[in-house]
């Protein structure tokens, strides 16, 4: 029982930073990012390749960080010049790439993946399922303390600028275009992170783990909970813990099986996209700007 | 030295001359106006002078530097700065971030020295926000201060546009159409904000549809039709002068001009 | 040599195919004024459809054509549904809605067809070999249906009154609006049309490739990519880039491991814009 609760709380774990990541890219800056598990796997495989030929796990953190960073950089760089639409197209298909890749090449262990991955704190036995937990949530606060300096410096509010009208950022003597790939490659920084965690947990990391529908999982979440960093993150644990207790579905006696529940699952985010889409399109806690004081204290 | 010159700037789109050999001055201090029917192509000359487009042929010059080709931001940079003809504000910034959005040299864009909780970033932005809230207090936008931006009215949003340019500190201001659709009482008080801004040193180029706010305001004014210049001098003399009538009536929309 | 000229073939009948969806897509970018992630799992949702009129009916030909109608009719559908009440929202929310309906329309023909593979009963036919080129009966019908289609959507895009006032709303939005052209109507028959290419597309797919739920999306990122290479807005520059798509991707697969068909797209993708950053024909 405590294995399972303190799995959950790595999960979840993962998931805020994930949903963080993008709520950076997203939520604050309106980049159009659907590849964003690539940069979850490539923190995942980095660190998995690394750890296996015999890297201390604690070393293996800053590669797959970098790794995912340096994987974000040409990408952001490209979308630059492009409309919106492109970065949308050209971040998809990085991830679809990606991933056929690690599905074929013999040294990413092709589809059989990657297995005999040193977990964090294996030595102990079983308490290293709520040491992880504890790790995990420890990276977690780090990462959200470290956004939230972000988005209320004046770095935050040029990203909110771009956001809203990019042209009229430029009109005011700022060039969007280093923000532009700041935020993603920060974004895509945390995903990586996530990966490390997530392979240095379950030990066994594969091609199928890494499939776009946990991008669109993400991204159902960050606009649920709205463009503000805690709406993101808790709106995106809201929305998984609501899609995985539909694997309860088959222990109350409903006739469906687990690959028909997961694509319920499917049908639930796609159609959770709809309809936020038409009715709350900024999500439930969009961000809100501090109030300012003039000198003598008073707002006016 | 002028503060801004353009020179034999043209522009065509497909086969369409929009602009033609368009040579103009602007002496610092001086308040200009830049009238003429609608299509004469004013404002691509300002998209032009701003940077937001390239000319095909031609230079433009900002305190004797050529801007030519330079992007729009850095030519704010440099202190030149225009406005919209429909103003652009960011819609979900409060109308104090969108100025301090503007305030140049802000060390706490940079992500490193925000994790660095560089010291200078607090300093920077009390001294940003006092700018800011004597810039909304001049244009009576205080009390809106933490309103978001899109909440404002079009007047408003003029003003408001008129603050963000100034957290830029430019010396040069490009205004297109500063009064339109303004009541008579917000289009004095522009006016007399732009008059003390131009006693501070700054200079003004403006296009306005509006005659008794150029004939008021302004220096010398140009006056354009089918994308060139085809008059400049005193307001009083180019009321009178027999090719800006002849272009004017040309006009379907019946302004009046005299 | 007869290896480059066989993968040559292939490619124009897999590059007709993604031409298909490529066409549609960039008539969505340009009168819609979004990028329509959906493409590829409408086409799925007819290859099923044509699957089960099989079975009832017994003749591909009459299965497919009633397959047809109805899968243009289901993207008619999916747009009265999901994308016209958000006709002036941004085009980020109508591309996050898109995903929406793909990822639904997969979902529910998995839980429909289930996941296994599925084909539809053609009858076996052997290749024609033409010099050093072996192409099946299928393929001929690949070729020529799309060419028929792709031809058909041109001429109602340059001779009827409809694709003129379409062309009009993609180019000049502003101006078709003041001249008073009827966007309402123009918008459904472009997704009327773009439901005749998706459903065509497909049909198609599913005679050349095993039906499965994947089976549009598999093919969206090469016609996304086709879409952008022949510059958005361009019915001309989407069918010929599907072709240059699908030709380039066979002749890779030559060369790399044939897995990599999607990744040579996407590279090939990607190097076009850093060159330039509109697309190849832009509009």
């Amino acid at each position: 029982m405590l294995i399972y609760i303190t799995g959950l709380l790595v999960f979840a774990g993962l998931y805020a930073l994930l949903a963080a990541g993008l709520n950076l890219q997203w939520g604050h800056t309106g980049l159009v990012n659907l590849g964003h598990v690539a940069f979850f796997a490539i923190g995942a495989y980095t660190t998995a390749l690394l750890s296996r030929a015999g890297v201390p796990l604690w070393l293996t953190l800053l590669p797959a960080v970098v790794a995912a960073v340096v994987a974000a950089y040409p990408i952001g760089r490209l979308t630059l010049r492009l409309q919106e639409d492109y970065l949308a197209i050209v971040t998809f298909g990085f991830s679809e790439v990606l991933r056929q890749i690690l599905s074929n090449e013999r040294w990413t262990g092709a589809t059989n993946g990657l297995p005999g991955i040193p977990v964090l704190a294996s030595e102990l036995g079983p308490i290293r399922h709520p040491i992880t937990a504890a790790l995990v949530l420890a990276l977690v606060a780090v990462v959200l303390v470290a956004l939230r300096f972000l988005i209320e410096s004046p770095y935050g509010r040029v990203l909110r600028a771009i956001r809203d009208d990019e042209d009229a950022l430029r009109s005011v003597g700022k060039a969007p275009e280093g923000f532009r790939v700041t935020s993603l490659i920060v974004g895509s920084g945390i995903a990586g992170l996530a990966g490390w965690g997530y392979a240095h947990y379950v030990g066994f990391i594969s091609p199928e783990q890494f499939a776009p529908t946990l991008t669109f999982t993400i991204w159902t979440g960050v606009i649920l909970g709205g463009s503000s960093l805690l709406g993101g993150t808790l709106g995106t644990l809201v929305f998984v813990m609501l899609l995985e207790s539909t694997r309860f579905l088959s222990a109350l006696g409903l006739p469906i099986g687990a690959s028909q529940l997961a694509q319920v699952r499917l049908l639930v985010v796609g159609l959770s996209l709809i309809a936020l889409m038409h009715a709350r399109p900024e999500g439930l806690m969009p961000y809100r700007h501090r109030q300012r004081l003039v000198r003598d204290g008073s707002t006016n | 030295m002028t503060a801004l010159r353009t020179e034999h700037v043209s522009k065509h789109f497909g086969g369409f001359e929009v602009v033609r050999d368009c040579s103009i001055e602007v002496r610092p201090s001086e308040i200009v106006g830049l009238i003429g029917p609608n299509g004469a192509g004013k404002t691509t000359l300002f998209n032009i002078i701003s940077g937001a487009l390239a000319p095909d042929q031609g230079e433009i010059l900002v305190d004797g530097t050529n801007v030519t080709g330079w992007r729009s931001d850095r030519v704010v940079r440099l202190g030149l700065i225009r406005t919209h003809q429909i103003p652009r504000p960011f819609p979900k910034l409060s109308v104090i971030e969108n100025c301090l959005v503007a305030a140049p040299h802000q060390t706490g864009e940079s992500i490193w020295a925000v994790w660095r909780r560089d010291r200078r970033i607090p300093q920077e932005e009390a001294a940003a926000e006092q700018v800011a809230w004597s810039n909304l207090h001049r244009l009576k936008l205080d009390r809106l201060a933490n309103e978001p931006a899109s909440t404002l009215s079009g007047g408003q949003r003029k003003l408001l546009e008129l603050g963000r340019c100034l957290m830029a500190d430019p010396s040069v201001l490009l205004l297109d159409e500063p009064v339109a659709g303004v009541t008579a009482a917000l289009a004095d008080q522009i006016g007399t904000l732009i008059q003390a801004l131009r006693d501070e040193g700054r200079t003004f180029l403006i296009v306005e549809h509006k005659m008794d706010f150029i004939m008021r305001m302004c220096d010398r004014v140009y006056v354009m039709a089918n994308g060139a210049i085809i008059a400049n001098g005193e307001p009083s003399v180019i009321r009178s002068d027999e090719s800006v009538l002849r272009a004017y009536l040309g006009e379907i929309d019946g302004k009046q001009v005299v | 040599m007869e290896l480059a000229l066989q993968a040559v073939a292939n490619g124009l009948v897999v590059g007709a195919m993604i031409g298909l969806l490529a066409l549609g897509l960039t008539m969505v970018f340009g009168i819609a004024k979004f990028a329509n992630v959906a493409q590829g799992d409408l086409a799925t949702v007819s290859a099923y459809i044509a699957l089960t009129l099989q079975s009832v009916v017994g003749s591909f030909v009459i299965a497919a054509g009633s397959a047809i109608v109805v899968g243009t009719l289901v993207v008619v559908a999916v747009y009265a549904v999901a994308f016209r009440r958000l006709a002036r929202s941004s085009p980020v929310a109508l591309l996050v809605t898109s995903i929406g309906v793909a990822l639904a329309l997969r979902a529910i023909v998995s839980l429909i067809w289930g996941v296994r593979l599925q084909a539809y009963d053609l009858p076996i036919a052997r290749g024609m070999v033409l010099g050093p080129i072996r192409l099946t009966p299928t393929d001929f019908g690949i070729l020529m249906t799309s060419s028929v289609v792709v031809a058909a959507i041109y001429l109602m895009l340059y001779r009827t009154r409809s694709g003129i006032e379409m062309r009009a709303v993609a180019d000049e939005p502003d101006l078709a609006r003041v001249s008073g052209i009827n966007s309402r109507r123009v918008i459904i028959t472009m997704w009327i049309a773009n439901g005749l290419l998706v459903s065509v597309g497909g049909i198609l797919l599913g005679m050349k490739a095993a039906l499965t739920p994947l089976l549009g999306w598999n093919i969206l990122l090469p016609a996304f990519a086709a879409t952008i290479l022949g510059g958005i807005g361009s019915p001309v520059g989407a069918v010929t880039a599907g072709i240059v798509v699908g030709v380039s991707t066979e002749l890779a697969a030559l060369l790399l491991n044939p897995a990599y068909k999607q990744a040579v797209a996407f590279i090939v993708l990607a190097a076009v814009l850093l060159w330039r950053p509109r697309g190849l024909l832009a509009a």
